[in-house]
């Protein structure tokens, strides 16, 4: 497989023959010379043209004579952006390689990227926060361990990190591991509210290869966004992008978490994102963390699900949506991306302790995998867990098989279906055909005396330290400060 | 009048290529996909 950092194009080689060719390539002056040197039958040289043109068109390979580009632009940079994994399998030998999403579904030998959640730690209290964030863990992974499991990630041949916390940029040693991960062929794209970019770390960022930013912002207007956020969010987010957009940071990420109040803002949000030469990325608010009690007033309406639906169709090629809206898909044409569950085959989550989780979204005992901690790290727990090993297993369906758009949105968020009580084989909440409704009155999810569901595991928000007359209570340092215990220089 | 009976042309016979590997039958030997962090973390 190989994976283009800025076109976010995964590629898979469907003979380890391609491969050869691929390599062969910079040692010959021509395609067919390649082609030939890598054993390729001459009746069969048309088929490996036709494949070369494909991995041309989506700047998988580029003319070894064009000079480098300047960072940030649409073309590539030199040496070509993008990570090669050789050896996953292609199927028994002499059989048709099975397509790239059933691939997917029965698991990988390695993520093709996961989420890396670096602390707890953050200066807001988002009310929709997936990990609760707030205080910092005091057991979170050393810088030595950190880079240990970087090390991991880059002999599994993982493509990147998507790093996030609590807010990343406040661990001390951020723009050490950044380095780290990057100078080891793992790239690396980041999530923050934006409190440590400022110019400095602006102009560093604009000219580091493999780094992607993502701002949050979940208001296009400072009053629909600190609602979510917190006061002087919007601001911070704001500041934080004009300063990329000034050192010539092109086509970072404005990532925002679609509720019921921002729907309305989608045109504003893109024009903001335009606005900065960015890109929008619009992603599926969860019932996770703190968004668990906040969920039911947040996600959207039926109505508004089908206006979103609407708006990405027409917005396809321009915004992202962390293949995250896959359960809309029965609407109409698929949205771009795998619109399927990743969770435990190509994806996972490192917390900031090590745990190992099948997906962000599901930080529960019941998808805790393991952890980078214990013998065999990483490594072990994506090969040999019984959680992923149960993930990667044939789904049947249950209670959506009958249903006509299975196919299409393939039963939905497990996450989303987990934190409301509704069971893994059945539909997802949000199903667009109205079964989750249903499916959570006939739980007892709804309505009056409704039976709680699953509660998120671990709470990291920031306490009420309450504070008596002449006795204050005892507290840790970071009961009250996110950051205790550090000493944070103005260097980011 | 009976039908023509079909006689197969001597070149065409003659060039016919082997059948290809089935793992080169297949249309395309690259699939590609857009992949955007599989579940949109925030």
């Amino acid at each position: 497989m190989l994976y283009h950092f800025n076109t976010r194009s995964l590629s898979f080689l469907k003979t380890p023959t391609l491969l050869s060719v691929l390599e062969n390539l910079a040692a010959h002056d021509t395609a067919r010379a390649a082609c030939v040197a890598a054993g390729v039958p001459e009746p069969d040289v048309p088929l490996y043209q036709r494949a070369l043109a494909t991995l041309a068109s989506s700047q998988m390979i580029v003319p070894v004579a064009l000079p480098p580009e300047p960072r940030r632009t649409a073309q590539p940079v030199s040496p070509p952006a993008f990570g090669l994994r050789a050896g996953e399998e292609t199927g028994p030998a002499g059989s048709h390689p099975v397509p790239l999403t059933e691939r997917f579904e029965h698991g990988l030998n390695a993520p093709i990227c996961l989420t890396w959640e670096l602390t707890y730690a953050c200066n807001l209290q988002c009310i929709h926060c997936l990990s609760s964030s707030g205080r910092r863990d005091p057991n979170e992974l050393t810088t030595a361990e950190c880079r240990t499991v970087i090390d991991t990630l880059q002999r599994m041949q993982v493509f990147y990190v998507n790093i996030g916390g609590g807010e990343p940029t406040v661990r001390p040693d951020f723009w050490e591991l950044l380095d780290y991960a990057t100078g080891h062929q793992v790239g690396v794209k980041f999530s923050t509210n934006g409190i440590k970019l400022d110019a400095d770390a602006a102009r560093r960022l604009a000219v580091s290869d493999y780094v992607d930013v993502q701002i949050s912002l979940d208001g296009a207007t400072e009053e629909v966004n600190d609602a979510i956020r917190g006061r002087g969010s919007y601001r911070t987010a704001r500041a934080a992008m004009a300063c990329l957009a000034a050192a010539g940071f092109r086509g970072f990420k404005v990532s925002v978490v679609v509720t019921r109040h921002n729907i309305s803002q989608l045109d504003a949000f893109k024009q903001i994102a335009d606005e900065h030469g960015a890109q929008l990325r619009l992603t599926r608010l969860r019932p996770s963390g703190r968004g668990a009690d906040v969920w039911p007033e947040l996600h959207p309406t039926s109505a508004q699900q089908r206006e979103l639906y609407d708006w990405l169709v027409a917005h396809a090629e321009q915004v992202l949506t962390g293949d995250s809206f896959f359960h809309l898909s029965p609407y109409g044409p698929p949205l771009p991306g795998l619109n399927m569950c990743g969770a435990g085959r190509v994806v996972c989550l490192i917390d900031p302790v090590g745990d190992v989780y099948a997906c962000p979204f599901a930080i529960h005992p019941d998808f805790l995998a393991g952890s980078v901690r214990q013998p065999g790290g990483f490594e072990s727990v994506w090969r040999s867990s019984r959680l992923f090993s149960g993930l990667r297993q044939p789904q049947t369906g249950g209670a959506c098989r009958s249903c006509g758009s299975y196919d299409s949105c393939r039963g939905g968020c497990m996450a989303a279906k987990f934190f409301t009580g509704l069971p893994l084989d059945g539909p997802d909440p949000e199903c667009v055909r109205g079964h989750g409704e249903a499916a959570l009155a006939a739980a007892g999810r709804t309505g009056a005396g409704a039976l709680a569901p699953p509660r998120p595991a671990g709470d990291h928000s920031h306490r009420k330290v309450a504070v008596t007359i002449g006795r204050r209570p005892p507290v840790r340092g970071c009961d009250e400060d996110p950051l205790a215990g550090w000493s944070l220089g103005s260097g980011s | 009048m009976p039908a023509p009976t079909p006689v197969a042309d001597p070149v065409t016979t003659a060039t016919r290529e082997p059948e290809p590997d089935p793992l080169v039958t297949d249309d395309l030997l690259v699939e590609e996909i857009s992949i955007d962090g599989m579940c949109g973390v925030y």
